[in-house]
Parts: C-alpha cells; structure tokens; sequence
C-alpha cells in the first residue's frame, strides 16, 4: 500500500473536510511501504489463511482479529496495598458475511486449526441466521489499508514498577489521613490500573492494521463516617480515565485533590442540606462530560434511531427520518465527535471495520447534524461512507456501533467560571459525578455530583448536600446560557460504557468547559428517600 | 474446546506444581458461550466464544502476587507464575492476607449443570427457532421485535497449594425480547432465564411481550407521586439485588452503609423491613441452582438473609471475620424470596389498585446512607382496579430504598424463576410479584 492510496482511502471516507485531513493525518496513522512490524509473520500469515478458508466456505466478507488484552493493576485501602495483578487475555475473533448475514466465533486458541474450526462456525451461523435476515448487510465501501497506530504516550504504565505504582498509593493515603477529621473516621480506597488492547486487523478486502491501544485509569475514594450520627459521605476525587501513559498520574494534581477530597467527604456530613426547587446549575466539566455522554453522546447513535437496542441499551427520542437539524440545543452548543482527539480514551487511528479515525461536527449551533454509524448502517442513513464508529471490547466479541469521543466545544470569547458565577444570582456549583441515570429514549435524566456548593448573588458561599436534578434533554440543551472557554476545558471519560447483547465496554471520552444551564429542578435526595417510608423501624 | 471437571483439576494441579513460593492458589475456568441477536424483526449481530484463564495468587509470607492468563502452555503457566511469584516480592506486606483455607469444606451438590445445554447444535437450532417465533408473532401484529438469546457452559475450579480443591459447573441459558408498535407509542418485553435450555418457555415469554405491547398502547398521564405498586418478578428482582450487593459486614461494622447504627453497631438481628419477608440464597435450590463455592474456596450454604423481617446475617470475607471474631460469609449464590400460594398472574386478579410494573431501568445509587436508589419503569407500566388492568400509563422515574419497598410490602404471590433487567444475570433468582402499599415515582419520562 502506498501513502497515495492510503490517502485515497481517507478520503473516501467522504467525512472529512481537506483541512481536516492535514490535521488529522498529522495525529494519526502513517502509512507504510514496509510490511507491518508487528505482529509477527506467523500471525499475519494465519489471518491471511482464516481469510482464506471463509471464502472458501462461501463468505463474501471475512475480517480477523488478533488481539492480546493486557491489564495491570494496583489497589489500596488506607494503608494497606491489596492487590497486584497483572493480566494477558490473548485470542483471535473472525467475523463473516455469507448470505448477507454476519457470523462471528472466538477463540483464546490462536493456531490453523482452531482458527478454522471458527471460520466454520461462524460461517455456519451465517447460513443459519441468514434465514432471519430481512435485508441482506451492505456495507459502505472502504479503500484496503496497511497501517500501524499507537497512542501517544511519555512514559508505558506497563513499564513502572508495582514497587513504586503501591508506593504512590501508599503516599496519597497518607496525604489524606493527615487532614484532621476529629471524631470522624477515614476510609480511602484507590486503583491504579492500566490496560493496553494490542490489535492486528486483516480484513477480505486487503487491510492490514496493527493498533496498540494504551489507556490508563486511575480513581480514588475517601469515606468519612461520623460513627456517634450513624452517618457518613463519601467523595471521589476528580480524577478520570484517559488514553495516555504513566505521566498523566504524575501530572494529576493528586496531592492537592486527595486532601481536598478527606476534607470535602468530612464537610459533606454537617453540610446544609438543599431545598428543593429551581436553580441556575453550574456544571463543573468534572460533571458536565458525563451529562453530555448521556444526553448527547447515545442519542445519537444510528444503532439505537435505527432500533437495533431496543431490547436492552434503549432506542432514541430522535427518529431515522427527523434528526437532521433537530433543534438539539441553544447556540452555545456545537458539539464534535472525534476519535482522533489527544488523551482520549475512544482514540484510535482505525475502527474495528478497518475504517479511519474522523473528527466531524455532530452539533452545530445547537442544530444535529450528523449521527455515528459503522460501515454497516452508513446507507440506512443515505450516506456513501462509515464515520467510523466501529469497536469490539476484546478478540471474543463482535464489533458494532460504539461512541467516538464526543466533546462540547469551549466558547471562543473568553469566559471563566468566575465570570459565570459573579453573573449567577440564585445557582448551585456541582463538581464530579456520583448519581447518573437516564430513561430508555433519552428524554429523563437524573444526575448528582460528588460536591455541591450555593451560589448567591455572584459568590460561592457554602457547600450543600442531598443535591440532584432532572430535567429533559432538549429542554436543559435550549437552557445553556453560559459556556466557559478554552481554559476552563477538561477531558471527563468512562471505561466502562455498556451496551450491545452481550454487553460489550467502550472506553470513551468526553471533553467539556464549564457551563451553566438556566432554571433546573433540583431535587434533595435525603427528602426522596422519606416520601414513602413509613419509619425505620430501627 | 473447553476443559471438563477433570481437565480443570489437571490443569490446576499442573499449575500449582510450578510454584515456587510459601504457598498459591488457583481458579481456573472454562466457558463457551453463544448467542443470537435480532432486532427490527431481522437477525442482528450474533456470535460465539470459547475460553479458558487460569489466575494464580503466590505469596510469600504477607506479600501475594496475582496473574491472569489464558496461555495454557506449560511455558506460559510457568511463566504466569514466575510472574506472580515477582510481583509478590515487590508487593508491600499486607496485615489483612489471609492464611489458605486448610480445613475441609462441605460442598453442597448443585444442579445448575443441564447436560443437554452443552449440545452446541441442539441449542444453536432452539435459539434459531425462538427467534424465529418472535419475528412470527410481531409480524403477526405488525410489531417490531428485537431480542437476545444466550446459551453459555461454564466449567470452574479452585485449588490451593495446601489441598483444598472444588470444582464445579453450570450452564445458563436466557431470553428477552421486546415488541414494540411501529409508531413506536408502545412496548412490551419479557425475560426468561434458566440452567435448562429446555425449561425456557420461550412460547409465553414471546405472547407475554406482545401482549404488553397490545395492552400499553395509548398510555395516560398521571401525576408523579407515592402509588401502590405491583412489581412483577423480574422488577422485584432488580430491587432484591440492589439490596444483597450492600449486605457487608465490614462497612456495616465501620458505620459506612444503611446497616450502620450509631456507636459502632449495626441492624443485624434487628427488625428492618415488613415481618412477612423472608429471603434467603441456597445453592442446592432445585429451581434455581447456583454456585457452590466462594473467595478461597469457601462453601457457599443455605443462608437467610432477612427472616421474619429481621436482618439475618451480613457477608464477611475472611479476613474481616477473623478480626470481628465471627465465621466468614461468602455472598449469594442465588437469591430466593418466599411468597404465597397464587402463581402471579392469578395474584394479580386479587389487587385491590395499584400500578403495575413490568421492568426497572438503569438504576443507581442515589442516597448511600438510606440506600435510596433511583431508576425508571420500562416496558409496561399500568394502572390495575379490581385485578384487572385498566389502561397503561406514562413511564416514572423512581427514586426509592429496597429497604422502604420491603416495609412497605403488603402480600405477594407464589415465588417464580426470573432475572432482573438491569442487575446482574448471573445470580438465578425466584421472588415472587410484590404487593407494595407506597412506591415513591419522581418525574416522568416520554421514553417509551
């Protein structure tokens, strides 16, 4: 493959603009004369014969996967380090079409003989399926590619010491049980884990594609119980999963926030506990990005418009012939979706259909404007290419629709959080993520943060508890009146995001400035639990 | 091909003849799993996997290592544990590991192995088949389907390098699938779930979905509100989860969990929710068979958890229950909840009013201390007079404690095998549809 060609199969994609293509070319994948240096030549040669032999039972579209999970982690409690592990998950997917119909078996056996047992069996479950199959797939075209992509990062968590990842841990604890707490008794709880998806991609049509995916998650809670009340809280520190190396540990303010965090868990017990009722909300981006993944990133998934989760992760308030500029939000909205984004956790240079990473506008001025697809549904929604949306949680799963980073954009003129909170009159500050849920279509939403704090008359005053709200999702987006700029922009991700039959796990991002959303119905949670409780008969 | 019984025990025992520490320990397992998807009245994405891990724990004095593998090769399993033997001598010492469990343990017999689940064709054809019949029955009614069935073997095995070893084995077969009207104002969904493939009754879970979604269509508006509730068994089944997750002794006893008490002291013992309750987990169950063993190969038995309304035990992992000074308690296998005599449909003629709910939907945490939990109904919610159901109407966002749910329920029906919707699919379940007095709804939702 030549960098012409690999160029050509870029922008076939149709996705992006030819400004786009510099930058995201300088980000992401390179292409290579060379054969690819890894995996090895045995692999590369056994994919090339699973190919082979699917075709030869009749398949018309065959990918392999050859992927090796690695995982590795850390975790304490207080002053104890209570666990090491480290963990190797090695195995090839194949993934068929045959009669238009998708077929896929696993395997952890990585020869010619298991391979080709899957190869038959998951043509097999083609034919059978294929009975039940409405409308043959046709998947959107993709030019064949030989690339390779890794994530950017300073310094390999793989390759710092379990010595030194316990020590860190170790240290932070004792930062935190420094900070006084009286009669209250701390209890801290931390992980360091670090996980790397190694991925070779050959697929019927020519692609060769070795990823090596890094993604590091960290995370850490301090409990304050008042034992004389019976009563305690609990704060997570700030701290979220992205895709880079060890230096983001290092480069976390940790000493600072996990202080912050023993003290905010201790305050959090005598804190005045809110009233309930109408409030200007200023959603820190340590909180909005999860709102935003919720209310933005899976409605518009064309998976769930086209109904294909209807069973289990919900369908979407948006319809297969009414989302094109659906009035999703207030002209402080544009909002992107990127797999190309620095630090993210859905970055990658190839989906897992072989297609490129892309960077294209889902919202504009607060009008939808595009949904994520795979090459699989790209012409259900009258388009001729795949955004690239494509992704498998390991080698024994099938890939489909899974969400690229989607990020609010920050506003261009300057604004900063105390700007929007000197104009606030009557507004609660939330900062972190506690509670989060959200109906089946989208439309209700419940949210809470790890602390809350009152905003009266342009100034923070005091920390307040029990605090959550709900809302509707195209009601809050028309309510976004102020937005922070660049400065107050932060990258908020998941590990975990699930979806599909059998749930699958998407690692995904979601950056955000700090933004505020006019008159919201705030709830206080301590007050919900009383509505129909008849006593606790303690 | 996954490993047998035997094949596990060799393996373990191969394993564990590489280590070169104080002592080690090994779980190893063996599972194939299959599946068939559909939606839109078409077959989606399907697919089946095959695997088998080995996690071996070294330890040396108060320093344990933990590696992950599925190389089975005797250099990979030596090298797993060369690992784990390092990572062990950089681990700092840990006060809380526990010594290996040495004393011999009485190992209930489950049935949760259906042998006739593991025929990888014989299944592969019902899942064709009861695919086929939903796709027939929404056609029928000009409805949408979109469902999930899922055949699975798991084979597993524990051994310590000082001569406890368990194994055991189960298979898990489940069905869901809702229906839905092509103008999409109404749906309805049902769950099935055993170790018995053949013990689905796939054939009712498909008439029950429709029928819900005949019976939703042009759902009313009411207010949000404290309402009787009756909660099917599945919707029954996510809340009783909820309420078993947070059953630790340890954050009980350190006054972090709605079973603190002030002091220092806990509810264990006390009354907590409505006398009629009685939940309990047993691994034997012939219902609902489950697993037989716990953390270091501990047995799991019989084990009430609310009796006579009254908080029974707490689980307590080893550690914890050596310095409190009690017997550990693994967690549930399985969870059962007695009821009455009527199967639930039948029940449901009895009620007085109340509004019906077939599912529960992304729940959360929401309040700790009281364990209130928020969530939505899903799927069918309807409003029943005099045991008939009247119409249906719009979906609720809750935010409610199991704990007040289990007060505040007034009688039930005949205990039945179901799975929740939201919580966990591994833990097979019998609860009975509940008859609640209170049941605090907090917004509404359009989402149908």
């Amino acid at each position: 493959m030549d960098r012409r060609l690999f160029l050509k199969g870029v922008l076939a994609t149709g996705a992006l603009t030819l400004g786009d293509l510099d930058l995201s070319l300088a980000r992401r994948a390179r292409a290579f004369d060379n054969p690819l240096s890894t995996p090895s030549k045995s692999e590369q040669d056994l994919a090339e014969a699973l190919i082979a032999q699917a075709r030869s039972l009749g398949a018309t579209y065959c990918d392999v996967r050859l992927v090796r999970m690695l995982a590795q982690s850390v975790s304490a409690r207080d002053n104890i380090v209570t666990g090491l592990s480290d963990s190797e998950s090695y195995g090839l997917g194949i993934r068929v079409i045959k009669n238009g119909t998708w077929g896929f078996s696993a395997t952890r056996e990585v020869s010619l003989d298991a391979g080709k047992t899957a190869a038959q069996e998951a043509v097999t479950m083609a034919e059978s399926n294929s009975k039940l199959q409405r409308v043959p797939l046709d998947l959107a075209p993709v030019a064949a590619v030989q690339s390779e992509w890794k994530t950017p990062i300073q310094k390999n968590p793989f390759e710092v010491s379990f010595k030194d990842r316990a020590q860190f841990l170790l240290d932070m604890h004792a930062l935190a049980a420094s900070v006084p707490m009286g009669n209250n008794r701390l209890t801290l709880h931390s992980n360091l884990r670090c996980v790397r998806e190694e991925k070779y991609f050959a697929s019927s049509e020519g692609s060769k594609i070795w990823q090596e995916i890094t993604r590091m998650d960290p995370s850490t809670w301090a409990i304050v119980a008042d034992p004389a009340k019976g009563e305690f809280a609990s704060r997570a520190l700030f701290v979220l999963p992205q895709g880079r190396g060890f230096e983001y540990v290092e480069q976390y303010p940790y000493k600072d926030e996990i202080k912050q965090a023993a003290a905010d868990a201790h305050e959090k017990i005598s804190a005045v506990s809110v009233e309930p009722g109408k409030y200007d909300l200023i959603l820190h981006p340590t909180h909005l990005w999860l709102t935003i993944h919720e209310t933005v990133g899976h409605p518009t998934e064309l998976d769930r418009i086209l109904g294909y989760e209807a069973n289990f992760a919900g369908t979407s308030f948006l319809t297969p012939d009414k989302w094109k500029d659906y009035p999703y939000g207030s002209d402080y909205m544009n909002i992107v979706a990127d797999r190309t984004q620095d630090g993210a956790l859905a970055t990658v240079g190839f989906d897992d259909d072989g297609v490129a990473a892309q960077s294209y506008p889902l919202i504009q001025k607060g009008e939808l404007v595009a949904l994520q697809t795979t090459r699989e549904q790209a012409k259900a929604n009258g388009e001729t290419a795949s955004r690239g949306e494509s992704y498998a949680e390991g080698w024994w799963n099938i890939p489909f629709q899974r969400m690229p980073n989607v990020s609010l954009q920050p506003n261009p003129k300057k604004k900063s959080l105390d700007d929007i909170v000197k104009d606030t009159g009557k507004g609660i500050l939330i900062k972190g993520n506690s509670s989060y849920s959200i109906d089946q279509q989208r439309y209700n939403f419940q949210f809470s943060g790890q602390v809350a704090f009152a905003v009266e008359d342009g100034k923070i005053t005091h920390m307040l508890r029990d605090v959550a709200y709900y809302g509707k999702t195209e009601k809050f987006w028309n309510e976004l009146d102020a937005l922070g700029d660049q400065t107050e922009y932060m990258l908020g991700g998941a590990m975990y995001d699930g979806k599909g039959e059998p749930m699958q796990s998407n690692p995904v991002s979601h950056g955000c400035p700090v933004a505020r959303f006019a008159n919201q119905r705030v709830i206080n949670t301590r007050q919900q639990s009383a509505n129909s409780r008849k006593g606790m008969m303690s | 091909m996954i490993l047998d019984l035997d094949e596990l025990e060799g393996l373990s025992k191969k394993i564990l003849g590489f280590s070169k520490s104080e002592w080690a320990e090994v779980s190893v397992e063996s599972n194939h799993e299959a599946n068939l998807r559909f939606a839109a009245n078409t077959v989606s994405t399907s697919g089946a996997s095959e695997n088998t891990s080995a996690t071996i724990t070294a330890v040396n004095g108060k320093r344990a290592g933990t590696v992950s593998t599925n190389d089975l090769s005797d250099d990979g399993l030596r090298r797993a544990m060369a690992r784990a033997e390092e990572i062990a001598s950089l681990a700092p010492e840990n006060e809380e590991l526990m010594a290996p469990l040495t004393a011999k343990q009485n190992y209930l017999r489950s049935s949760a192995f259906d042998a006739r689940s593991t025929d990888y064709d014989w299944t592969a054809e019902e899942r064709s088949k009861i695919a086929q019949a939903a796709i027939r029955e929404a056609t029928a009614h000009s409805f949408e389907t979109a469902g999930f069935l899922e055949s699975g073997v798991y084979n597993n095995a524990y051994r310590n390098s000082k001569g406890l070893f368990v194994a055991d084995q189960h298979t898990r077969n489940t069905f869901s699938l809702t229906m839905r009207t092509a103008d999409g104002k109404s749906s309805g969904w049902n769950k099935r779930a055993s170790h018995s493939m053949g013990q689905l009754d796939s054939q009712m879970a498909i008439l029950r979905a429709s029928e819900k979604c005949t019976a939703w269509q042009d759902a009313k508006d009411i207010d949000p509100g404290v309402y009787k509730v009756i909660l099917e068994p599945s919707a029954a089944a996510d809340l009783l989860q909820q309420f078993v997750w947070s059953l630790d002794a340890r954050p009980a006893e350190e006054g972090r969990s709605a079973f603190s008490r002030p002091n220092g002291t806990t509810a264990l013992g006390q009354t907590i929710v409505n006398e009629k309750v009685h939940l309990y987990s047993d691994p034997s169950h012939p219902l609902v068979p489950s697993g037989i063993y716990g953390e270091s190969g501990l047995a799991v038995h019989p084990t009430d958890w609310i009796k006579d309304g009254k908080l029974m035990n707490l689980t307590r992992d080893r550690f914890w229950a050596n310095k409190t000074g009690k017997d550990p308690m693994p967690g549930p296998t399985n969870l059962i909840m007695d009821g009455g005599g009527m199967l639930p449909e039948d029940f449901l003629t009895t009620v007085k009013e109340g509004l019906l709910v077939t599912s529960f939907w992304y729940i959360r945490d929401l309040d700790d201390p009281t364990l209130l939990k928020t969530g939505l109904t899903r799927d069918g919610l309807f409003w029943v007079e005099d045991g008939k159901i009247l119409y249906g109407i719009t979906n609720f966002r809750w935010n409610e404690s199991p704990l007040t749910m289990l007060q505040n329920v007034m009688d039930f029906s005949k205990p039945v095998v179901t799975a929740p919707r939201d919580g966990w699919d591994g833990m097979p379940m019998c609860v009975p549809m509940l008859y609640v007095s209170g049941f605090n709804f907090a917004s509404q939702s359009d989402a149908v």
